[in-house]
């Protein structure tokens, strides 16, 4: 894929996304359902290195690239990452005019809560690929719970996840195989 | 990171002192480098470990001057952490700070990914890496609407909340049903929150 529309696709995910697994629905919609660049398989392996790794939650952005296009396809990705970041400054300097903007904000937190949706969204639509086995739904739902109940990093849940299902196919392979 | 380990915070009289102390860039970056790529947990972590060595440890940034970038990290589009490291490099130094700040933020975690990556290249043909990344695959599912329901917190409080639900359901629905692209949801999203603006007086997020 050429490297220059790979950052350009990657970039309108960035910018359009307020938190770094909100990128994830507009990433899938044109690397994987339009471009045919990925897999739905490699975008969730992005997802498991992305948030496996110390730093920003953007990081799969990173991983899609090097899906996409190698190394120079890596190198999109982490620009496409940087990119939006600039858009910082002049923010910070409208922000200090108009703190008080009640349009600005509503118009930000419509954005925020869009974005949600959109991940649910994306997450059914993974599920196809991720979820085909009962064990799998259930390591997935035990995530989510655990996620969701406690402050364990999601790092060790991931980690927990990958030696759960291994367990599950040494003893129970009819549910995880 | 594990904050814990640091020297211990000075009295609280002496650790949001009125004007703050600019610092010197090389340890503004090398603050950046080792919290933003040391700190496992996302965005809000970061954020909460980068308040206490700016504000209370160094005294780089005053409390607002905090809050303000912190704002400016919340609706910049992108990464939230990347944005912030922007805001703070350039209320050092201007863009030199800025960029800097980002570069030190991404640049390493960044390689270690494609570091994972390569592993993960040289594993996958294993039966038993396989079966176990199938495993990781299940649990970034759970990780995603985990995800989703920690962001959509603040805006469940106070009488903004049954329109943030309608906003969640109407999308969900745009995504899954009508199959239209995100794009244009979340525009529409922006417009609509634009042009019926949210009552002010209510708590939570609004």
């Amino acid at each position: 894929m050429n490297v220059f529309l790979l950052y350009l696709l990657l970039l309108k995910a960035t910018v359009s996304a307020f938190s770094g697994m909100t990128v994830i629905p507009v990433m899938r919609d044109e690397l994987v359902v339009k471009h045919h660049a990925i897999t739905d398989e490699q975008l969730n392996t992005a997802i498991v290195i992305g948030r496996s790794t110390p730093g920003p939650n953007g990081l799969h952005v990173v991983c899609v690239g090097y899906f996409a296009a190698g190394y120079p396809g890596a190198l999109a990705g982490l620009l496409a990452l940087l990119t939006p970041a600039a858009l910082a400054i002049p923010l910070l300097r409208f922000l200090q005019a108009h703190q008080e903007g009640r349009r600005m904000r509503s118009a930000i937190h419509a954005v925020v809560v869009a974005s949600v949706g959109l991940m649910v969204g994306t997450a059914y639509d993974l599920s196809a690929s991720a979820l085909t086995t009962p064990a799998a739904w259930g390591v997935a739902a035990v995530a989510l719970v655990v996620l969701v109940a406690s402050r364990i990093d999601t790092v060790w849940v991931i980690a927990a996840a990958a030696l759960a299902m291994l367990a599950l196919s040494w003893f129970l392979p009819g549910l995880a195989v | 990171m594990d904050v814990s380990r640091h020297e211990p915070l000075p009295p609280p009289e002496t650790r949001v002192p009125r004007e703050a102390a600019r610092p010197p860039l090389g340890e503004f970056v090398s603050l950046t480098a080792r919290v933003v790529n040391g700190t496992f947990g996302g965005g809000s972590t970061i954020l909460g470990v980068f308040q206490r060595e700016l504000v209370e440890r160094k005294g780089w940034l005053t409390g607002e001057q905090y809050g303000l970038c912190f704002a400016v990290a919340r609706i910049t589009p992108g990464t939230s952490i990347l944005a912030f490291c922007a805001a703070v490099g350039w209320s050092f130094s201007r863009w030199r700070g800025a960029l800097l700040g980002i570069t030190a933020a991404a640049l390493p975690c960044a390689a270690i990914a494609v570091g994972m990556l390569l592993a993960y290249e040289e594993l996958k043909t294993l039966a038993w890496f396989a079966i176990a990344l199938r495993g990781a695959m299940a649990a970034a599912i759970g990780v995603m609407l985990a995800a989703g329901w920690s962001i959509m917190q603040p805006y469940w409080k106070g009488g903004n909340a049954p329109r943030h639900a309608f906003i969640l359901v109407l999308s969900i629905a745009l995504m899954m049903f009508v199959r239209l692209s995100p794009f244009p949801i979340l525009g529409m999203a922006a417009l609509a929150g634009f042009l019926l603006p949210e009552r002010p007086d209510v708590g939570g997020k609004a």
